[in-house]
C-alpha cells in the first residue's frame, strides 16, 4: 500500500480574518476578537501574538496596550464566522475525496495518491483565499499528527509561504527536533509533564523513544498510536461522522453582576432553554441537569461557588420540565448577599430519544410535548432565538445579558446590514 | 385519515401528506422521511426552515381519494439563487451606496459578487482602494489599473501603485426592487 498523505488546512487567525474581509481599511492593522461578554481574547493576529499577548488573556488587563498599539478590537460575531467557515469547508471539499471538518477553522483532507501533494496544497491555498477571502495555512504529512506539526510550522515560517510538507524522514527529523512535546496534537499539559519526566522533551525524542511498553503503560494505547503516527504510520483516520455530544454545557458571564434570585432564575431558565434545544437537535434526552452559580474570582468581593444537580428517572428534552428541575436546584444552592458573575447549566447522561429508558415512576416526554417543542424550535429558527420562550426566561432586556459592545455588522446573515460599496 | 376535498396529496414511501396549498409540498417532501403522522399542522409545515429552492415540486392536482401521482411530473421551482449564483461559497452580496455607476447600477441595488472569477479586465468589480470599497469598471493597462465610473460626472481613477488596491470580486448580476 502506498503511503498516506494527510493535509491539515487551518485558517489563519480565523475570527480576525473574518472581521477583516469587509474592512479593507484594516488590512494592515492588528485585530483582536473577544469572547462572549467581551471577557477575554479568543483570536488575534500574528503581530499581537508577537507582542506576547495570548489567546485566553483577559481583555481588561490589556485594554490600554490595545489602545496604544491601535488594535481594532471586536466582540465576537459568530453568525459571520459560521457563514464563512461553511464557505471554506465547502470549497475544501471540492479538492479531496475525503475531508474531516475538525473544527470551525480546521479540516483534514486525505490527499493520498495525488501526484504532487505539495503543489496541490499551494493550489488549494490560493483558491480558498481567492473564493472565500480567508487566508489558510496547510501542513502535510503521512499521518494526521505529522500534518498537525507541519501546519504549526507553515503558520510561522515565512519561507514556506503557508504550505509545509513533511514528506521525508530528513524533513521530519529537522521539524520534530525543534518541536516541543506539549505542542503535539492531543498531548495535554498532564501528559507533557509525564513525558518530560521520562526526559522526552521534543517530538523527535517521543518518536524515537524505545520503550514501547512504558509508553503504552503510561499513556495507554492512544499514546502508542501517537508515537506510531510520528514514525509515519497513519493510525488516526478521518472521521466524517459528527458524533453526538455526550453532555451539553450552557453558561455565560453576566454583563453586570447579579444579586437577586429572580435574575439568576431567568439566566438559568435561558441556559436550560438553549441546552434543551441543542438536545432536541441531536435527538437526545438528558437524565441529569446540573446548575452552578459563582461570584467573580477576579473581583475583590466575597466569594461563593455552588453547584448541584437533579437526576430524572426518565430522560427528557422538554424545556418546561428541565427548567422546573433546574430552578429547584438553583433555589436550594442560592445564597443572598453575593454578587454573582456567572451561572451555568450542564445536562448530561444523554441518550437517544427513541432508545431512552422509560420509567415506571416518571412520565417520558409524550407526543404532545414533542410536537410543542418541535413547533417552538421551528418558529425560533425562523424568527430568531427566543421568539417563543418559557415565561421563566423573562420578558424583556435582562440585566444578566452579555456585553458585546464592539460587534461588527451581520454582513452575511441579514439584508439590513449587507456591506455597502461606493 | 380525514381527506379534504381537492387537497394536494403527496406520497413519500408509506407516508401521505396533504394540504390545500401546493407551495407546501416542496417543504413537506423533506419532512416526509421522518414524518409518521398523517395529519400535519399547516403552521408547522409553513414555518419549517428548509430551503425549498432545489426541491422537486409535484405539480399535479388530484381529487381526493386518488393516489396515483406519477413521479414523472416532478419539476424544479424557478429560483433566482440558482440563476444568479453559480458558485455558492464564493458569492457575496453588497448594496450600492452611490450614483457613480448610473445608469447601470442605482443606489440601493443589490450586487451579486462572485470572488471565484479569474479574468477581471473590463468587468464591473468591487475593489478595495485606499481602504474603501468601490464598485467600478476595471481596465488593465500595461503599467496601471483604471477604475471607470459609468456616471460621467465621476472621473476615472488611474492607479499606478498596485499595493493599495485589491480586486475583491466581480459583479455578476444586479437585483433591483421596484416596489
Amino acid at each position: 500500500m502506498s503511503q498516506k498523505v494527510f493535509a491539515l488546512v487551518d485558517c489563519n487567525s480565523f475570527f480576525c480574518s473574518c472581521e477583516r474581509l469587509f474592512r479593507p481599511d484594516l488590512a494592515k492593522r492588528p485585530i483582536a476578537v473577544l469572547s462572549n461578554n467581551d471577557g477575554c481574547f479568543i483570536s488575534m493576529t500574528r503581530e499581537l501574538k508577537d507582542l506576547g499577548l495570548k489567546v485566553g488573556a483577559p481583555y481588561f488587563k490589556y485594554k490600554k496596550l490595545c489602545e496604544a498599539k491601535k488594535v481594532e478590537v471586536f466582540s465576537s460575531n459568530f453568525s459571520l464566522y459560521t457563514n464563512l467557515s461553511d464557505r471554506v469547508m465547502a470549497t475544501l471539499s471540492t479538492f479531496a475525496p475525503e475531508i474531516e471538518v475538525y473544527s470551525v477553522d480546521e479540516a483534514f483532507l486525505d490527499l493520498t495518491g495525488f501526484k504532487d501533494p505539495h503543489a496541490y496544497a499551494h493550489k488549494i491555498k490560493t483558491i480558498v483565499e481567492r473564493n472565500t477571502g480567508i487566508p489558510v495555512s496547510i501542513g502535510l504529512g503521512p499521518s494526521k499528527t505529522t500534518a498537525k506539526v507541519a501546519n504549526h510550522i507553515a503558520k510561522r515560517s515565512k519561507k514556506a509561504r503557508g504550505v509545509v510538507h513533511l514528506g521525508s524522514k530528513r524533513l521530519q527529523d529537522i521539524a520534530f527536533a525543534n518541536f516541543k512535546v506539549e505542542d503535539i496534537w492531543g498531548v495535554g499539559r498532564a501528559s507533557a509533564r509525564k513525558l518530560r519526566s521520562l526526559n522526552i522533551k521534543t517530538a523527535k525524542e517521543y518518536r524515537d523513544f524505545k520503550n514501547k511498553r512504558l509508553i503504552q503503560k503510561i499513556f495507554t494505547k492512544v499514546g502508542l498510536q501517537r508515537q506510531e503516527e510520528l514514525q509515519g504510520h497513519s493510525r488516526f483516520f478521518l472521521s466524517q461522522e459528527i458524533s453526538k455530544k455526550k453532555e451539553i454545557i450552557c453558561s455565560r458571564s453576566f454583563g453586570d453582576t447579579v444579586c437577586s434570585l429572580a435574575s439568576l432564575r431567568e439566566a438559568v431558565a435561558n441556559h436550560v432553554s438553549s441546552a434543551c434545544e441543542k438536545l432536541r437537535k441531536q435527538d437526545s434526552v438528558c437524565a441529569v441537569v446540573e446548575v452552578y452559580a459563582q461570584t467573580s474570582p477576579h473581583r475583590n468581593t466575597d466569594q461563593y461557588y455552588a453547584a448541584d444537580s437533579h437526576t430524572m428517572l426518565a430522560g427528557s428534552s422538554d424545556t418546561r420540565k428541565v427548567i422546573k428541575y433546574a430552578l429547584g436546584v438553583l433555589d436550594k444552592l442560592y445564597k443572598a448577599g453575593y454578587q454573582y458573575s456567572k451561572a451555568g447549566v450542564r445536562v448530561s447522561k444523554l441518550s437517544d430519544k427513541n432508545k431512552s429508558q422509560t420509567s415506571f415512576f416518571e412520565k417520558t416526554d409524550d407526543h404532545r410535548s414533542d410536537n410543542l417543542m418541535q413547533t417552538i424550535d421551528v418558529i425560533n429558527r425562523r424568527d430568531g432565538p427566543g421568539t417563543i420562550r418559557v415565561a421563566a426566561c423573562g420578558l424583556d432586556s435582562q440585566s444578566w445579558q452579555m456585553k458585546s459592545e464592539l460587534k461588527s455588522p451581520r454582513y452575511l446573515t441579514g439584508w439590513s446590514e449587507v456591506p455597502k460599496v461606493g | 385519515m380525514r381527506v379534504l376535498a381537492e387537497s394536494y396529496i403527496l406520497v413519500i414511501g408509506t407516508h401521505i401528506i396533504m394540504h390545500k396549498s401546493p407551495t407546501l409540498f416542496s417543504k413537506s417532501q423533506l419532512l416526509g422521511t421522518s414524518l409518521s403522522a398523517l395529519e400535519v399542522d399547516s403552521y408547522s409545515m409553513q414555518s419549517l426552515d428548509i430551503d425549498a429552492n432545489y426541491l422537486p415540486f409535484f405539480g399535479q392536482r388530484v381529487s381526493c381519494g386518488l393516489f396515483g401521482i406519477s413521479e414523472d411530473y416532478i419539476e424544479k421551482y424557478q429560483s433566482l439563487d440558482s440563476r444568479l449564483i453559480k458558485n455558492k461559497s464564493s458569492t457575496f452580496f453588497f448594496e450600492a451606496s452611490s450614483d457613480s455607476m448610473e445608469p447601470l447600477i442605482f443606489e440601493k441595488d443589490i450586487l451579486v459578487v462572485d470572488r471565484s472569477i479569474e479574468e477581471v479586465d473590463t468587468k464591473i468589480v468591487v475593489v478595495c482602494y485606499n481602504g474603501e470599497m468601490l464598485c467600478k469598471r476595471l481596465f488593465k493597462q500595461e503599467n496601471a489599473l483604471i477604475l471607470k465610473s459609468e456616471n460621467s460626472a465621476y472621473e476615472d481613477i488611474v492607479i499606478k501603485d498596485h499595493s493599495n488596491v485589491i480586486v475583491w470580486g466581480t459583479v455578476v448580476a444586479v437585483a433591483r426592487e421596484f416596489l
